[in-house]
């Protein structure tokens, strides 16, 4: 068995062990490599605790033996091998969960709160430290599609919160949040889409917002909850009776959209802004198309095998994600066009129905299928995921998940057909 | 002496007779002879005298007739020859003569007065008694002379009549054996015997002439040979005849015997040590079967040659040999070259004819009893499904998602469910047991929905076209269905615009591709099996006065006037603007369940219940251009894809099959078919597995509903 010169380095300081190369054996396993540093670690101090690690070796998880992980990366067996490690993640464990009346159609976290929609067309938002719900708005006929904050400058101190929620009944309203009095009430109701409206993105400067439609366009909304002046909305105001102005406050002022764009050619079915300009929309049509907003003019295009249910976006390694109907999570460069895919991550057995990258971190993303699994991946391991979330009992339609800055990750996510929201730490 | 003489005279009497007849008409010899036997009495007595005297006198016999002549004319006077010859002489005993002699006269009866006494004394003296012979004719005694004595005995030893004859001399031929250089006469052959007789030529005419005529029959040939027995000669020219072709590859293919294995240094009488077997060896060697032994010997080693015993099984291992090499029949194996993969045709390989549905996505779970139907949506958004329970449901397609519920009077058995084409309404027509309702979910689109309404709440019928709807269901002796239009109460709310009530229990509804008319199937209704509904106008019609056969389904063709009507059967093609029958397509099968239809329009798939599909390629043929069996039991449903090359069919064991159905829009290119994928899922219930399969309108997705009371879709 060929004997492999390896050298170890961490970026994590605490677990740091002596830079000298070792000579193993090519058919050790992480599990060997693992047992190797945590020897080397009592020697330099004998109070150290033993942990788990995970190994990198030419930017990729050593999942297999190293002399087969050398060879699938065509690596030289002669020079030393630098093996970088950091401590493992602990799997997240079940928290508690959360339940709804009907299925849950969206989720999303903000510092204090969940808002999920739901197909019962009831927006609800909960308190994240409770567990308590602490509001419920009912201005759709129809089931709830997605729902999306719109954070305000103000951050926290800012007494009302902001937030928007898309419907099958073609609308979209905009909610706003007492959180002393925890009352949700409509604002605005978007109208202008002709079918359900399936997707939601606010831009990151929360001046305006993008929803996707089955009508196969998008549209730009403002996001001001501030009437626009001397316009339509204006108007509805100044010029409504008694009557109207209280069927007004049930269900919002009447919105129309800044700009329409059209391209796709099926429904929209996945949004996200990569800057303030541009807007990524992924559809069944097959394509992830990019588009500049402030003009309204497609920029670029790519091309897929497989309809994309869900798309998202990472600023830290500028890579998109998509959840498609073949089991696939696939990672995209915006900035090439055609139909290069940069990785796919395999793993699932049903449709990704819901992508989610880490804010935090480059590498982790959350994955949700149909086949009931959430899992938690690391980009740089292809084939397995970290951890698989088996809570879930029926199919995983949405999620969102927020890694604080303390130690933990926290995993949020949702569940559908028994209206359990599970919440993972 | 004298007992040979009596002996001899004895004879002599007996042969009396012949002498006479011996001699007929030889008198003379009684006058001759009774000089001459005197002199001879004379002469000699005992017979060798008599010998003597005979040869001596044999020189002048031949002269004798000459002397006798002679004799004859001297004793003229003494000629007693009587004349009445050969007759018996009783007949002359009564008479005093015995006969005429020459000149008339006749001859008296000689007296004979001599008794017994006499005759004996007579015998005892006369010496000449024993050659005395009684003449009848004459009636005299007469001796006979020493010669017509030889003569008597040579007759008596067979010999010649003359006693000059030698029979044995020399006999010297005319012609010899060998071959002499002259002729036997030396004449010049005739100058005629080098023509042809004209005799011949006359007589072979003649025959000619006859045989022309038909007198004359010539001989038959010898034709009848099977009664003989036939002869082959077995060797007859097979060396010289040239081989014929089985011969010559029986020749070249001849096989020869299989070599014995030659001796190797263990069969040597001093093998090297290494080949001499251990003791544990010989006795593994004993123990084995005889077929698993390597060696059927143990190799031995002896000092010398001498020392050799004699091989014990030598005799049987030749026969052995003998037999194997007689009795084995040796036969070349005929390699088969072809390479068993190119007999299959050359089909593109599943993987390269992506998109098509390969696993479960979803399953749409809610119904209670078995789904029978099931319509996409023309955006793809909604799925429809109608169900035993009598409940339709409109899912959301995406999620599985029930979104309506549209719950029915009675609990009928939905039999079909299917969206209008037109994408600006929202229609949903069902088949409810005798009656068409037309629903509108309000799904989807609010503008349109609502303007679908409105649309049907608008139509004011025509008075003089209820006039007319009468007059035709006059003509036409069928019942014509009446249109109620639901305005109020529950069912409205539910969704129920129209019903249609029909006469018999409905079976299947299809749009046509506009969405203005739908085609109804209503079984067992005589006649009158299809009806053809007008939505705008809120008419029907029966297209058809007759129908041969039962009516299985009806499908429009999606861009031309062309109606599909199968009957158990047969597939008929209907022009409905020139009103007849264009096509009459032959499904090769029993019992037709189901139709589809190719979105270009040329292509028709026939699904029936014992498990064939049929593609038709109706500009090539009325008999299907190919049939699948890809289906264990009866197939229920199939469909094409609008937009993908794609087409499925679903049966009751359980399975889905889809396959690629490529149609070129090249005229001479037939469709290609390859069955891609078998989608395994539902359970079979109650001996019913799926019941309805379509295609998602964009996605090469398809949903199926089965008698386990689920949809799934796979992608």
């Amino acid at each position: 068995m060929a004997q492999i010169q390896v050298k170890f380095f961490t970026q994590q300081k605490k677990y740091e062990v002596s830079e000298a190369p070792f000579s193993v054996l090519g058919s050790v396993s992480g599990s060997d490599l693992c047992d190797l540093i945590n020897k080397l670690r009592l020697e330099q101090d004998d109070e150290s605790e033993k942990k788990s690690f995970d190994f990198i070796v030419n930017g990729e998880f050593l999942r297999s033996s190293l002399l087969q992980h050398i060879e699938e990366k065509g690596l030289s067996v002669e020079s030393v091998l630098p093996v970088e490690y950091f401590e493992a993640k602990e799997s997240p464990e079940l928290k508690s969960s959360l339940s709804e009346n009907d299925w849950i159609s969206g989720i999303q976290l903000n510092k204090q709160h969940i808002l999920t929609g739901t197909y019962d067309c009831s927006v609800n938002i909960w308190c994240r430290n409770s567990e308590t719900k602490l509001a419920t708005g009912l201005a759709h006929t129809e089931p709830i599609k997605s729902i999306a904050w719109i954070p305000s400058f103000g951050g926290e101190n800012d007494s009302n919160e902001k937030l928007a929620s898309t419907s099958q009944d073609q609308k979209i309203v905009l909610w706003d949040f007492d959180k002393e009095k925890n009352s949700l009430r409509p604002k605005f109701s978007c109208k202008g889409h002709s079918r359900s409206v399936e997707s939601i993105a606010v831009n990151s400067k929360h001046e305006t917002f993008a929803s996707g439609s089955w009508d196969c366009t998008i549209k730009l909304w403002s996001a001001s909850y501030v009437p626009e002046k001397g316009g339509l909305e204006d108007e509805q105001i100044s010029s409504a009776s008694k009557k109207k102005r209280a069927k007004l406050e049930q269900t919002g002022i009447s919105r129309v959209p800044q700009m329409t764009v059209a391209g796709h050619t099926e429904v929209v079915s996945g949004l996200v802004w990569i800057d303030n300009n541009q807007l990524c929309s992924g559809s069944w049509d097959h394509t992830l198309r990019l588009w500049d907003m402030s003009e309204g003019k497609e920029t670029s295009q790519l091309r897929g095998t497989k309809a994309i249910l869900s798309v998202d976006y990472s600023k830290l390694n500028q890579t998109l994600v998509t959840g498609n109907t073949d089991r696939h999570v696939r990672l995209w460069d915006p900035r090439s066009t055609g139909s290069v895919v940069k990785s796919n991550l395999t793993s699932h057995h049903g449709w990704v129905t819901c992508v989610k990258w880490c804010k935090t971190n480059s590498n982790l993303l959350v994955t949700g299928s149909l086949d009931n699994l959430v899992k938690m991946w690391d980009i740089r391991s292809t084939k397995t995921p970290l951890f698989d979330l088996t809570a879930h009992t029926d199919k995983v339609m949405c999620l969102d998940w927020h890694k604080s800055e303390v130690s933990k990750n926290k995993i949020w996510n949702l569940f559908s057909i028994n209206c359990n929201l599970f919440i993972f730490k | 002496m004298k007992a040979k003489k009596r002996q001899f005279l004895e004879e002599n009497t007996s042969l009396s007779l012949n002498q006479e007849s011996l001699f007929p008409s030889k008198g003379k010899l009684d006058v001759d002879d009774e000089d001459s036997s005197d002199e001879s009495v004379v002469e000699s007595s005992d017979e060798e005298v008599l010998e003597k005297e005979t040869e001596a006198k044999s020189a002048q016999t031949i002269e004798k007739p000459y002397s006798s002549d002679v004799d004859d004319d001297v004793s003229d006077d003494e000629d007693l020859r009587n004349t009445v010859g050969n007759i018996p002489m009783e007949w002359y005993e009564n008479f005093p003569h015995i006969g005429y002699d020459l000149d008339g006269r006749t001859i008296s009866k000689p007296i004979r007065n001599q008794d017994e006494l006499d005759k004996f004394l007579d015998k005892m003296e006369n010496k000449n008694y024993w050659r005395t012979v009684h003449d009848k004719q004459t009636g005299r005694d007469h001796v006979l002379t020493s010669e017509e004595l030889q003569l008597i005995q040579r007759l008596k030893k067979g010999s010649f009549y003359t006693s000059g004859i030698d029979p044995h001399e020399p006999y010297v031929d005319f012609f010899t054996h060998e071959k002499m250089i002259h002729p036997v006469t030396n004449i010049p052959e005739h100058k005629r015997s080098f023509t042809p007789s004209i005799i011949e030529k006359r007589k072979v005419g003649k025959l000619v002439h006859a045989i022309k005529m038909g007198w004359l029959k010539p001989r038959k040939p010898k034709t009848d040979e099977s009664e003989e027995p036939k002869f082959y000669d077995l060797w007859e020219e097979t060396e010289s005849k040239t081989p014929t072709n089985s011969e010559l590859a029986r020749q070249k293919m001849a096989i020869p015997a299989p070599k014995t294995q030659l001796p190797g240094h263990e069969a040597s009488y001093n093998p090297p040590p290494e080949y001499l077997p251990s003791q544990e060896e010989i006795d593994k060697w004993k123990e084995d079967d005889e077929d698993e032994r390597k060696l059927d010997f143990i190799p031995e080693k002896f000092d010398s040659l001498r020392q050799v015993p004699q091989y014990p099984t030598f005799i049987q291992e030749r026969f052995s040999r003998c037999l194997d090499l007689y009795l084995c029949p040796r036969q070349r194996k005929m390699k088969v070259m072809v390479n068993p993969e190119e007999l299959i045709p050359n089909l593109p390989k599943p993987k390269d004819l992506q998109p098509f549905p390969t696993f479960q996505a979803l399953c749409y779970k809610g119904h209670k009893a078995m789904v029978r139907t099931i319509s996409v949506d023309s955006t793809g958004q909604w799925l429809a499904s109608g169900s035993d329970d009598g409940i339709i449901r409109v899912w959301e397609v995406a999620t599985s998602r029930c979104l309506r519920e549209i719950t029915t009077l009675g609990d009928q058995p939905v039999k079909c469910v299917s969206w209008c084409p037109n994408k600006s309404v929202c229609l949903l027509a069902v088949a409810l047991e005798n009656k068409i309702v037309i629903i509108n979910p309000s799904i989807g689109d609010k503008l349109i929905y609502s303007a679908t309404d409105s649309l049907l709440q608008s139509f004011q019928p025509l008075a003089d076209e209820e006039t007319t709807n009468k007059q035709e269901s006059e003509k036409s002796n069928a019942v014509i269905p009446p249109w109620k239009t639901v305005e109020t109460g529950l069912p409205y709310q539910d969704g129920q615009r129209l019903v249609i009530t029909h006469p018999k229990d409905v079976s299947k509804v299809t749009w046509h591709a506009k969405g203005d008319y739908l085609a109804c199937v209503v079984p067992g209704n005589g006649h009158a099996q299809v009806f053809l509904h007008q939505l705008t106008k809120q008419r029907s019609q029966t297209p058809f006065t007759k129908c041969k056969g039962a009516v299985q389904s009806v499908l429009f063709h999606p861009t031309r006037p062309f109606l599909f009507v199968a009957t158990q059967q047969y597939v008929r093609v209907y022009n409905l603007v020139k009103q007849q029958l264009t096509k009459k397509l032959m499904a090769n099968s029993k019992w037709i369940s189901s139709l589809a239809i190719h979105p270009g329009g040329d292509n028709l798939l026939v699904g029936s219940y014992d498990c064939r599909l049929s593609w038709f390629d109706m500009d090539l043929s009325t008999k299907p251009y190919k049939t699948m069996r890809y289906h264990k039991r009866a197939i229920r449903s199939c469909c094409y894809h609008p937009k993908y090359p794609l087409f499925a069919s679903g049966g009751d064991d359980g399975n889905v099959v889809v396959s690629h159905g490529m149609v070129y829009s090249d005229l001479m290119q037939n469709p290609l078919i390859v069955p891609v994928k078998v989608l395994k899922g539902h359970k079979v219930e109650r001996n019913l597995g799926v019941l309805d399969c379509c295609f998602h309108p964009h996605q090469p997705w398809i949903f199926s509903s089965a008698a386990d009371k689920t949809i799934r879709l796979f992608t």
